[in-house]
């Protein structure tokens, strides 16, 4: 890869964000920098952005673009509109990190996001990760055709191996050895089309001097691997969460050493050699290690992947009681070869507990979850980033870098903008962010500019869905309890999810009064829009909490009349969520179901209903299993808050429980519904759902929300 | 149209493939059980047949969602039938065809009464197609 390239590719990547005409305004120049740095300075009309790699110029782009332009880039709506004349620099500008490494998602988060996925979408999330400074990027692109090979080196056939990987939507615990088989076999062209994918990506990276993380091995095999390889050792797995896991193999034995070296072989036949890091996770979330001395486990598998890339950097996650201890015992003489994801970082810290201090003295990532499955309420934690990773980063000895480690993204921007900034400085020492001026910088670039009101929504949303003193129950966002299986008593919609908010609903609603007061001033800017929409579903999904209190209690006072006028409501609060979903293409199942099957067009008939099938069931039972959906917890672990999904399937569920209810107050004695009937039914089908928004008027929406469902209506 | 015949080469089924003949004896207290629906059992007929007539047998009182794939060149499948959720007293499902295939795939979706995919027997009846070759049907 030349200089050229990597330059060459900075500017297309100019013009993808900011339009062909500013692809000139800026000129680049690749140093031999030490340090991971950047520095600005001005070249007559242009800006000349220098640094020691595409990623760190990129970089420097994203920063001056954010701080001089007022320009802003997110995944869900950008404000790209540019000077005429480029603000000056004046004294040439340095920004340092004392950070090598900037590391991106979580295995989930590529199926839950980003399982169908094509060019076009990878193109525009590559760029924003380069703009961020993203350097380590998780990818599992066509690891399925890793497997294929893997496995036909083994004695399988073709048709045996594509069995046994899973379908496009399973790929992440299909690569964690969760599962295996369920939604598949893909035909094989789209082993074909997904490692030209993997390759057009990992080329860009190469360029920008990004770098993905493949697949480490940690032993997964088919449960009936003794029928091909005679010599191995297993420890059948059971269940994960009702699925049926893969085999593991015993790593302290010779055919373990034979067959890692086999997979790594297959894996350099894909992609050849594009990286350092490799990431596994051995008995990942319950997987049973037998009496294996997890330290030898660690030994193997770290021996057998230097092995075969020997300045491999082994990436594990953090999350549960992994990694054990002994595990990292068993790799400390290798410690500058492993990076530990301290994975919920921002809610759930291990770095300063867990194993002693960091990790045995093991290099981590403080890393930033906030999303679980994909789930869509407005969440995070604003202070504990702005202040704790300066903290960590004062103290922490084995501290490498950040990373973002969600399980699914498209939702609040406003983290993600801030996480990656943190870490960059121009006094040499990462310094916390002070969050008062930066929410009104945050607006201004946002939404073009930023009125005292506006200012004053974006306080109290700092106060509420963004205080991380107010977000510390369950897993992730608040559910919405339309989206839930209906019942009296609701925990929550997911197994591990929760519907508890902690925040005043009503200071909530004042913070969205204030954001809407000045639309008209803001709706041409499309994060504007976005974000209006996001603030007034929540509100819809505060208020059908109270709603749906009022519903209970009518029905243990056994009040029918009472309970009519609450299941009328509740019935109107799920319909209008829909339509407001309707507005914004990101919130329509369309643009989630239409993606599968874009994937899928070419190919049989078979294929395209196995991709629509598998789009359908992830969001809803999980897997098509009753098993799974219902013993094993999984069904609605990925519940949307989706125009089409909340009208089809999650109205319907209630418009059924209501009329049972009621008719139980009135003497009835309705049968009970077989909800994973109803939900299994739904994922089979194959109508058409629009992706494309609908234009409302928004000003009346709001008015809508704000007065027809305001949490003050569940008073009355 | 005749009851075509099936041998247990031909068969390749997603899982537990050893145990897939056992749809071919006729019995019904002997069955294939594969991996957690939703699955697939293949039959590979390495010649054209005109399918006519598929004949599922599986629990009786329950009901099983299924669908009726056929491939005129061993890769490519075709929408030939399917089962929705009705109940079934029998356990027995007829489901009527009309293709020219080389290959036959059983996608067992979801089966009432067994977290796992289960067929006791399968009878596929239609005409083999002795003077056609895959290089000369096009295939509805």
């Amino acid at each position: 890869m030349t200089a050229k390239d990597t330059i060459d590719e900075l500017h297309a990547l100019v013009s993808r964000v900011l339009g062909e005409d500013q692809k000139d305004r800026f000129s680049f120049e690749l140093t031999a920098d030490a340090e991971e740095s950047f520095t600005l300075c001005d070249d007559g009309d242009r800006v000349h952005i220098a640094a020691n790699s595409g990623v760190n110029c990129a970089c420097g782009l994203g920063y001056y673009l954010k701080n001089y332009c007022s320009v802003h880039v997110s995944q869900v709506g950008c404000n790209t509109k540019m000077p005429k004349t480029l603000p000056k620099i004046g004294t040439p500008l340095r920004v340092t990190t004392p950070y090598r490494t900037r590391y991106s998602y979580n295995y989930c988060a590529l199926s839950y996001t980003m399982a169908f996925w094509g060019e076009e979408e990878w193109q525009k999330e590559l760029d924003l990760l380069a703009l961020q400074g993203v350097n380590v990027i998780l990818d599992i692109t066509a690891l399925e055709e890793v497997w294929r090979r893997f496995l036909c080196k083994l004695g399988y056939t073709n048709d045996e191996a594509r069995a046994f990987i899973t379908g496009p939507a399973y790929y992440a615990w299909f690569n964690m050895a969760n599962i295996y088989g369920t939604g598949g076999p893909v035909p094989m062209q789209y082993f074909i089309d997904r490692t030209v994918l993997a390759r057009r990506n990992h080329l860009f990276m190469r360029k920008m001097g990004m770098q993905p993380v493949l697949q480490g091995y940690s032993g997964m095999v088919p449960t009936d691997v003794k029928d091909y390889v005679p010599d191995a050792s297993i420890i059948l797995q059971g269940l994960w969460n009702g699925m049926d896991r893969p085999a593991m193999l015993r790593s302290n034995t010779d055919c373990y050493r034979r067959l890692a070296k086999l997979f790594y072989d297959s894996q350099k036949e894909v992609f050849g050699d594009p990286t350092v890091y490799f990431a596994t996770d051995p008995f990942h979330e319950g997987g049973k290690a037998g009496a294996m001395n997890l330290s030898t486990v660690g030994k193997t598998i770290m021996q057998t992947l230097l092995d075969s890339y020997p300045d491999a950097v082994w990436i594990l996650q953090s999350w549960g009681e992994n990694p054990s201890r002994a595990l990292v015992e068993g790799i400390a003489p290798w410690k500058e070869h492993v990076l530990i994801l301290d994975l919920y970082a921002e809610k759930r810290p291990h770095w300063e507990t867990f194993l002693g201090r960091e990790f045995l003295s093991t290099p981590w990532l403080y890393c930033m979850l906030n999303n679980f499955g994909g789930r869509m309420g407005l969440h995070g934690h604003l202070r504990t980033i702005a202040t704790e990773i300066a903290r960590a980063s004062g103290v922490a000895r084995c501290m490498r870098g950040i990373g973002v480690t969600p399980e699914a993204t498209l939702s609040n921007p406003i983290i993600f903008d801030l996480f990656f900034e943190t870490i960059w400085t121009t006094t040499g020492k990462v310094e916390p962010v002070d969050l008062k001026p930066w929410l009104r910088r945050y607006a201004e670039r946002r939404y073009g500019s930023c009125s005292d009101t506006l200012y004053e929504a974006m306080l109290l949303l700092n106060d509420t869905v963004y205080n991380p003193e107010l977000n510390e129950k369950g897993e992730g966002a608040p559910e919405s309890v339309i989206n839930t299986r209906p019942a009296l008593q609701i925990k929550s919609a997911s197994s591990w999810g929760n519907s508890i908010i902690a925040y005043d609903k009503k200071k909530f609603e004042h913070a969205v009064e204030l954001f809407a007061k000045d639309m008209e001033k803001y709706l041409s800017y499309e994060g504007y829009r976005f974000d209006l929409l996001d603030l007034l579903k929540q509100v819809l999904a505060n208020t059908a909490q109270e709603y749906h209190c009022n519903l209970a209690a009518a029905y243990d006072a056994k009040d029918v009349i009472a309970f009519r006028k609450w299941a009328d409501k509740f019935r109107a609060i799920a319909a209008y969520t829909d339509t407001l979903l309707a507005a914004e293409k990101t919130f329509t199942l369309g643009n989630w179901v239409n993606k599968a099957k874009a994937r899928a067009a070419g190919y049989d008939d078979f294929s395209k209903m196995l991709f629509e099938f598998n789009a359908r069931a992830l969001i809803t039972t999980w897997g098509g299993s009753r098993q799974a959906a219902d013993d094993g917890g999984l069904r609605d672990y990925s519940n949307k808050q989706w125009a089409g999904l909340t009208k089809d399937l999650y109205a319907a569920r209630w418009a059924r429980w209501l009329k049972d209810r009621t008719d139980e107050l009135e003497g009835r004695h309705p049968a009970s519904p077989d909800w994973f009937r109803m939900e299994n039914r739904w994922t089979w089908q194959t109508d058409e759902y629009s992706d494309v928004p609908t234009q409302p008027d928004l000003r009346q929406a709001a008015n809508t929300v704000l007065t027809a469902f305001s949490v003050d209506t569940a008073a009355n | 149209m005749e009851q075509l015949a099936i041998s247990r080469n031909m068969l390749f089924a997603q899982e537990n493939r050893k145990d897939a003949y056992k749809i071919l004896d006729g019995s019904a207290r002997t069955k294939w059980v594969g991996g957690l629906t939703p699955e697939f059992m293949d039959i590979n007929f390495d010649t054209m047949v005109h399918l006519q007539q598929v004949e599922l047998e599986t629990q009786k009182n329950s009901y099983c969602i299924f669908s009726v794939y056929t491939s005129a060149d061993g890769e490519n499948f075709s929408l030939c039938c399917k089962q929705t959720d009705e109940k079934n007293k029998t356990g027995v499902y007829s489901l009527s065809c009309d293709a020219l295939c080389c290959k036959v795939r059983v996608y067992v979706q979801y089966d009432s009464v067994s977290p796992r995919a289960r067929i006791r027997n399968l009878r596929l009846f239609g005409v083999w197609s002795a003077v056609l070759t895959k290089a000369n049907i096009t295939v509805r």
